[in-house]
């Protein structure tokens, strides 16, 4: 038998399915089947089959079975399918100017969709090749501390990650993880340069990382192990298998190699070129050669723990333990405590904008923005179509008074429309896509660090994501005229006077055309505002020497060997190390506990040898600046800037001299105090400063030239380099160059809202071009009689461009008034030295536009005003 | 007058969903009628009649409990509404008119009971 015998025949039971209709169907199958399971065991299975195959014939009656309804249209539906295209084809090509805006404005309009199609797709496939990416988190900490505001970041003290994998039940593995591993990989002869983590035995546990040689379980068990990726792998000795051989780091020992991973994908929050095993840490912390980090509950800057909840657990334990730590282990200092939060995988990018990300960021407030400004403009070109295709109502009136008339339904006529918006849409993401793969690179290159979520290549199945953009973009634009359309009355259509009737959509229409120029005038506004912010930046005196000034990065090397070679070079007349490239605004912060008051709290720190103030020309006000260490010196003293003198409460910068103040627990006097002056950048005020040389923070060979000879100087500064390090090339750049890269992003900023307003602008313009061609060209009777009656051009040029001007002035007060609300209270409030928005600005952009908009109106409707009456009112 | 006119079969139907109380939906019904009244009908037709009756407002109909012997799906209960009885009040009247109308019953020749 066929079917199983307490099943009735599937045959019959599909037929019954397909037949029946839907609100019936759920209580007569039921009863059928009930009768079914009875009759099997009263009269047997084939008898009840039998029965069954009946009563389903029976059921074939009018109550039952479904109602078709206009049965023909689904016979006709090609015929019609192919009919409207081919309508579609002709109307497009008779009015060849509408079709040229209509592509040109959704192709212009789309490929910046396009672009944010791109970004989206790229974005959410972050950390998605993770097996287990749904069980995995990461601690994330926000330390609290009065009178100190703090961001929160993605780092967590390592320590927290050693007790949870104790104590917190329902964790499969937890993975911790050191940041900074970098240096010169030595291998007999060869030698290359390597960024990396310290991870511990956990980590391909909890990662899917693909490990191609060594025991994931063991690899990273030993101290002084290293797993290297196949890149580096290849790049250090071509050819040749690493495992087991043993590379040397200069000043941090020999690493065996015990593994080769694949490289981390490209949707990889982190990267990484090694792993090193985090055994490794201790044994470097000792020997000094690592800040002392794993064991300290107030690292928040070095240390992540990233951990695998066990199946079917979920956060709770977690996070009430973190949530009891976060108080508990903080127990000495009242003044502070950590909010311990937790962070999904697949929730780092793009997520929260967080301190101290490990790799990739991508906050999801700059996607947002672009989103709703592509939206914006997207939907500006759908606009266009909408209006003016709603202008064409009265040509294609007739057409559809007689479609009608001979037998369409409203649903047909919808149909049309639809299938000659798509139709266009996706005539115009042919070309989008064209614009798309021109102004990908340069959008790519133009926006710092989006090279990291989005990729230079273009997959395939981004194309289908594309088309299906197209189409939506398409049924949007299309829906409204397609509605209109269908609603028209076929016998006011074909009534001759009816023209004026359809007209009564002219409100909306006005409308669209308002947004259209409010949203040009607003960007146009935002780039010149912008532009004139960037302009202040780089004429700004940040209070010290910006010019002839060189910064060498040490890439790890000793400050002292390489000033020691560069002394030699004449052309330099000062060199000093530090240990950031001033007014870039990457500093870093030290635990400052005043001795008086008892507070501990972050301060910002500067490392420096004693020439860095002559050399930046710093002016010390008071005291006198430390003097050089010496070796064997203890580190004991430190120059304060008068911002710090200020907030600790002195009076004035003489009185803090000789004060002593504890950094990280280290005694350290007051020498001398500087004048303030702009270390982080513009968009900050001038907070505390400490600096002292430090030597193992330097980053940093600033050195001041003279001479007119740069090229031959930069030769020689590369030939000191080459004695100290020979494989490594040296990284020389200019600090005006520098502070010009350090405000770049204004730059940014300009050119994506110069873009935008291009291409908002030459769209709206298009539109209000349609709309003056379609005027004129409606009223040409009118015109005719106005002249014969002897109006002259430029009277008639003013009758018809009067509703354009006076529509593109409205939306000039309302775009100035949201560019102000948005310029002035949004972006340019976050920047602490800054411009104000001037009308001069606002006066700018609408000059720009009013001159556009004025040429698109002022030609069409000049045309139609030379046009002589007589041939006008011949017509009929 | 249509709209209220109650068939034969329909009769029926309504007296038996009576009976039943609150167990009337398809496959009880359909059994009752089959074994009570001896009448081989499909449940194509039952519900045919049962569309009728709801039309004219006899009956109503609720959605229930479902069973596994069903394929889980739910059943539909059945009940008279007032004017349903009154309906098959008035076929009974007009029948016990006519009854009454017979002084007594007359056996044919050749009748055996």
């Amino acid at each position: 038998m066929k079917n199983p015998v307490n099943l009735p025949p599937s045959l019959y039971r599909k037929l019954f399915q397909k037949f029946c209709r839907k609100e019936l169907y759920y209580e007569l199958q039921g009863d059928l089947l009930e009768e079914f399971s009875l009759n099997v065991e009263e009269l047997g299975p084939t008898k009840a089959r039998w029965i069954y195959k009946k009563e389903v014939l029976k059921m074939l009656r009018p109550s039952v079975i479904k109602k078709f309804k206009n049965s023909n249209k689904y016979y006709n539906n090609t015929a019609m399918f192919r009919n409207y295209t081919k309508v579609a084809f002709r109307s497009l090509s008779k009015n060849k100017l509408f079709t040229f805006i209509n592509v040109t404005g959704l192709a212009i309009g789309m490929s910046v969709g396009l672009l944010i199609v791109n970004l989206v797709f790229d974005a959410v496939q972050f950390d998605q090749f993770h097996e287990n990416k749904e069980r995995i988190h990461r601690v994330t900490s926000k330390p609290v501390q009065v009178g100190f505001r703090w961001n929160e970041g993605a780092a967590a003290p390592n320590i927290l990650g050693e007790k949870m994998a104790e104590e917190v039940p329902g964790i499969e593995a937890v993975a911790k993880i050191r940041r900074w591993f970098f240096g010169n990989l030595k291998l007999n002869d060869n030698s290359i340069y390597a960024n990396g983590v310290y991870a511990d035995e956990n980590f391909f546990k909890v990662f899917s990382f693909d490990l191609q040689q060594g025991n994931p379980a063991t690899a990273l068990t030993n101290p002084f192990s290293i797993i290297l990726t196949e890149t580096l792998a290849e790049k250090l000795m071509p050819e040749e298998n690493l495992m087991g051989k043993v590379l040397s780091i200069p000043e941090r020992g020999e690493y065996l190699v015990t593994g080769i991973v694949a490289d981390p994908p490209k949707h990889s929050h982190f990267k990484f070129d090694a792993l090193v095993s985090y055994s490794s840490v201790k044994p470097l912390e000792e020997q000094n050669i690592l800040a002392e980090a794993s064991t300290n509950w107030r690292d928040f800057s070095a240390g992540y723990v990233y951990f695998l909840l066990e199946k079917g657990q979920t956060l709770d334990n977690v996070q009430s333990w973190l949530n009891r730590m976060g108080q508990e282990a903080y127990a000495d200092d009242e003044n502070f405590f950590v909010n311990f939060d937790t962070q999904k995988l697949t929730q780092i990018v793009p997520g929260k904008n967080l301190n101290n990300q490990l790799g990739t960021e991508f906050p999801p407030l700059p996607l947002i923005i672009l989103g709703a400004v592509a939206m914006m403009i997207v939907l500006s070109a759908c606009f266009n179509y909408t209006n003016l295709s709603i202008a064409r109502a009265l040509r294609r009136s007739k057409e559809i008074g007689v479609r009608k008339i001979v037998g369409s339904s409203r649903r047909q006529i919808f149909n049309q429309f639809t299938i000659e918006t798509v139709m266009v849409t996706v005539i115009a993401v042919f070309f989008s896509v064209f614009i798309f793969m021109v102004i990908k690179p340069l959008f790519i290159s133009s926006i710092p660090r989006i090279d990291q979520v989005m990729q230079i290549e273009n997959p395939p199945v981004l194309m289908v994501y594309f088309l299906l953009f197209a189409i939506f973009i398409g049924l949007i634009a299309g829906v409204f005229p397609a509605l209109f359309f269908s609603k028209i009355k076929p016998l006011l259509a074909l009534r001759s006077n009816a023209s004026m009737k359809l007209f009564s959509h002219l409100n909306i229409r006005k409308v669209l055309i308002v947004v259209q120029f409010s949203i040009s005038i607003f960007f146009l506004i935002a780039m010149t505002v912008v532009l004139k912010q960037y302009r202040f930046t780089m004429a700004f005196d940040m209070g010290f020497q910006q010019e002839n000034i060189l910064n060498m990065s040490l890439f790890g090397n000793d400050h002292e060997r390489l000033i020691n070679e560069l002394e030699k070079i004449p052309e330099i007349s000062a060199i000093s190390a530090s240990s950031m490239v001033v007014g870039s605004g990457s500093n870093r912060t030290l635990m400052l506990r005043n001795p008086v008051t008892n507070d501990s709290l972050f301060t910002n720190f500067i490392s420096a040898t004693p020439s860095y103030f002559d050399l930046h020309d710093i002016d010390v006000i008071a005291g006198s600046i430390y003097e050089p260490r010496q070796i064997g010196d203890n580190l004991s003293k430190m120059m304060v800037n008068v911002e710090f003198s200020r907030f600790h409460g002195y009076d004035s910068p003489q009185d803090i001299l000789g004060e002593i103040f504890y950094v990280q627990g280290r005694p350290m006097t007051i020498t001398g105090v500087i004048e303030d002056f702009n270390y982080q950048y513009i968009e900050e005020p001038i907070r505390s400063l400490i600096l002292m040389e430090s030597t193992n923070t330097m980053g940093f060979i600033n050195m001041s030239i003279q001479g007119g000879d740069i090229v031959g100087t930069l030769e020689k500064i590369e030939s000191a380099w080459k004695a100290v390090d020979e494989e490594n090339d040296p990284s020389i750049k200019f600090l005006d160059t520098q502070l010009e890269e350090a405000s770049g992003f204004l730059l940014i900023f300009t050119r994506v809202f110069g873009f935008l307003g291009l291409i908002a602008a030459s769209i709206a313009c298009l539109g209000l071009l349609g709309m003056a061609v379609f005027n004129a060209e409606t009223r040409v009777k009118e015109i005719g009689i106005r002249k014969a009656v002897g109006a002259s051009v430029s009277n008639l040029i003013m009758v018809l461009s009067k509703s354009f001007i006076s529509l593109i002035l409205i939306s000039g007060v309302i775009g100035a008034f949201i560019g102000y609300l948005v310029l002035d209270k949004l972006i340019l409030a976050e920047i602490h030295y800054r411009v104000g928005v001037g009308l001069f600005e606002m006066f700018i952009a609408m000059l720009i536009l009013f001159t556009l908009a004025f040429i698109a109106v002022v030609s069409q409707t000049w045309r139609a005003a030379k046009r002589n009456p007589v041939e006008s009112l011949r017509y009929e | 007058m249509k709209g209220t006119h109650l068939g034969e079969f329909q009769e029926i139907v309504l007296l038996v969903i009576l009976s039943l109380d609150d167990n009337a939906y398809g496959v009880t019904i359909k059994q009752e009628i089959m074994e009570k009244v001896n009448r081989g009908i499909s449940r194509g037709a039952l519900h045919t009649a049962l569309t009728r009756l709801e039309e004219k407002g006899f009956i109503t109909s609720e959605q229930g409990e479902s069973h596994p012997d069903r394929g889980g799906r739910k059943k539909r209960y059945y009940t008279v509404t007032n004017r349903g009885i009154a309906a098959l009040h008035g076929a009974k009247e007009i029948r016990d008119q006519f009854w009454g109308k017979i002084p007594r019953l007359k056996l044919h020749p050749g009748y055996d009971s």
